[in-house]
């Protein structure tokens, strides 16, 4: 915000409850649990209340409270869910060679109807409420191993040699999971409607 | 040619690690003849830029790795 103000910007009532509805949404999706949640981003936000002074504004203070809430969830999943179930793995990864044969022909190249196709821009897209629930729904639909992964990766921000460690995976097992969380992400967000015709629409 | 459930890995691997000579030749020779693999990079993209978005990451939420 460019608003310069005695007042500091973060003590927006506005501004609050908009940043307090989307820590709760990045917290539920990491933890599945309404509760811990609340408590997680009510223990962010008290943190940064007593760094009030430190923040030149409220997009320094939104990554400040992210980070800090970003740092709590990973300590509080590692205390959950210390190694992967394999059997459970495997399961999943069954799964994933059944979606195989819905998408690719036997030649593996896409099918007729699965063929990706055009969506609209991020720019677009981002900006839609349509989208964030569609990306939310998807998110939840994952297979539990797989969505663990991936969002370590592109949630929590954890570098992929970390998390294969964590998890006691190899490089590869890691990578193979986070491409099928987005293989399916980009299929469920397909068969939900996203298309650029309807979003534009 | 690659075929396109190979191809969709190396997209992904991508985003992740610096492909090899070899795995980026492979990407090079098969995107321009197909249209599922480039709306699947591009799908991708959105999919890594709405992730960070919603984690409070990346402010405008959007990298060039979803651009045209």
């Amino acid at each position: 915000m460019k608003r310069a103000t005695d007042t500091r910007a973060f003590d927006d009532p506005a501004y609050l409850s908009q940043l307090r509805r989307d820590l709760l949404r990045f917290a539920r999706l990491q933890l599945r649990d309404a509760a811990a949640a609340e408590d997680a981003v009510q223990e962010a936000l008290a943190a940064a209340w007593t760094q009030a002074d430190r923040f030149a504004g409220q997009s320094e203070h939104k990554t400040w409270v992210f980070g800090i809430l970003r740092h709590k969830l990973i300590d509080t999943l590692r205390v959950k869910q210390r190694t992967i179930n394999l059997s459970a793995l495997e399961d999943e990864l069954e799964g994933e060679s059944l979606l195989d044969r819905e998408l690719f022909k036997e030649n593996g190249h896409w099918s007729r109807e699965a063929k990706p196709r055009r969506w609209p821009t991020p720019e677009t897209a981002l900006q839609q409420q349509q989208f964030w629930t569609l990306f939310e729904t998807c998110l939840d639909h994952l297979p539990e191993n797989i969505g663990r992964v991936f969002m370590m990766r592109e949630f929590l921000d954890l570098e992929t040699d970390e998390i294969c460690n964590e998890l006691q995976m190899t490089a590869n097992h890691c990578s193979v999971m986070i491409y099928r969380a987005r293989l399916r992400l980009r299929t469920c967000l397909t068969e939900k409607g996203l298309s650029s015709e309807d979003i534009h629409g | 040619m690659g075929k396109c459930i190979d191809i969709t890995r190396l997209l992904s691997d991508a985003l992740e690690r610096s492909l090899s000579a070899g795995e980026w030749l492979a990407v090079g020779v098969h995107l321009p003849t197909c249209s599922g693999c480039r709306n699947f990079r591009k799908q991708i993209g959105l999919v890594r830029a709405a992730s960070r978005a919603l984690s409070g990451l990346n402010e405008t939420g959007i990298d060039g790795g979803a651009r045209e």
